[in-house]
């Protein structure tokens, strides 16, 4: 089951997810973040750490074989649910967005 | 006579606190002062003046419950380091690490609300696990007001020494998480 206990992802949690789209560790995690969003979203490793415990304590995320020492993660079926969930949300904000903005300021 | 060492009391674990260490660790390094040790007690050793900047961080793990030779605690510190922070130390959950001045490294927590939830969270959980000791030693040795009716004159030692050990630790852990609440704001 996803978590109940976060209804809405915050910016870093909403990139992380995205990141394990495709199996990654940590540190290519933060890298792929900074990288995709031009610099615009850093996520400390302190921050990613507790996310990542908590994402996989979820079962959004699972642990897969350790890689040259390092564990790489991979989305679960619930969090590529609430990824797309999410993914869909931001989408009807934008799209309720650009329809009142362009309704008043065009 | 020239002082080699130099000793300073990590504090508390409140905003203020932690930002005045992160201050004094800079000054220190940049007045020739390495840090060598991270306990309770920090301990600095003369070195050269190093340009340096540090970053103090809470793990949400109950220390005394786990090694530093664990995954959790290893995989911390790798990706810490990865991430381009030197590790210099932990007390219990609060890890030192720092950082060349001009270096550019992204901040460890870069959350500020998660940030505050880690840290309440930790220090609960390394509070309270310390209470269960007291609370033990209380009930065997200490359960009784009545020091009267004690047989021997070691077994009332000892309930009086269970009895300041259990206020002493209760009063510690308390005011670690109470503060934590109080003065989250400051």
């Amino acid at each position: 089951m996803a978590r109940q206990s976060l209804k809405t992802l915050t910016e870093p949690m909403y990139y992380i997810l995205l990141s394990l789209i495709t199996p990654r560790h940590g540190y290519a995690i933060m890298q792929y973040v900074q990288e995709l969003t031009e610099g615009r979203v850093k996520v400390g490793a302190g921050t990613l750490y507790t996310l990542l415990s908590r994402f996989e304590k979820e079962n959004l995320i699972k642990a897969l074989s350790p890689v040259d020492g390092k564990k790489p993660y991979q989305l679960t079926e619930d969090g590529i649910n609430l990824l797309k969930k999410e993914h869909l949300r931001l989408t009807q904000q934008v799209q309720d967005g650009t329809k009142e903005l362009n309704k008043h300021f065009q | 006579m020239i002082r080699n060492t130099r000793y300073l009391a990590i504090g508390s674990h409140i905003d203020a606190d932690t930002r005045y260490l992160n201050q004094k660790l800079e000054t220190m390094a940049k007045e020739g002062w390495k840090l060598t040790n991270v306990n309770a007690f920090l301990t600095f050793k003369r070195c050269k003046p190093e340009d340096l900047k540090f970053e103090i961080d809470y793990l949400d793990t109950n220390m005394a419950l786990t090694s530093n030779e664990d995954p959790t605690v290893i995989n911390y510190i790798q990706l810490c380091e990865e991430s381009g922070w030197d590790y210099r130390g932990n007390h219990g959950p609060l890890f030192i690490f720092s950082a060349p001045k001009d270096k550019e490294v992204t901040p460890l927590q870069t959350d500020k609300e998660l940030m505050h939830q880690i840290i309440t969270s930790s220090i609960i959980k390394n509070n309270l696990y310390f209470l269960v000791f007291p609370i033990l030693f209380l009930f065997n040795n200490g359960l009784t007001f009545d020091l009267f009716k004690l047989t021997s004159y070691s077994s009332t030692i000892m309930v009086i020494v269970s009895w300041i050990l259990f206020i002493g630790y209760l009063t510690y852990s308390l005011l670690n998480i109470v503060q934590i609440f109080i003065l989250k704001a400051f």
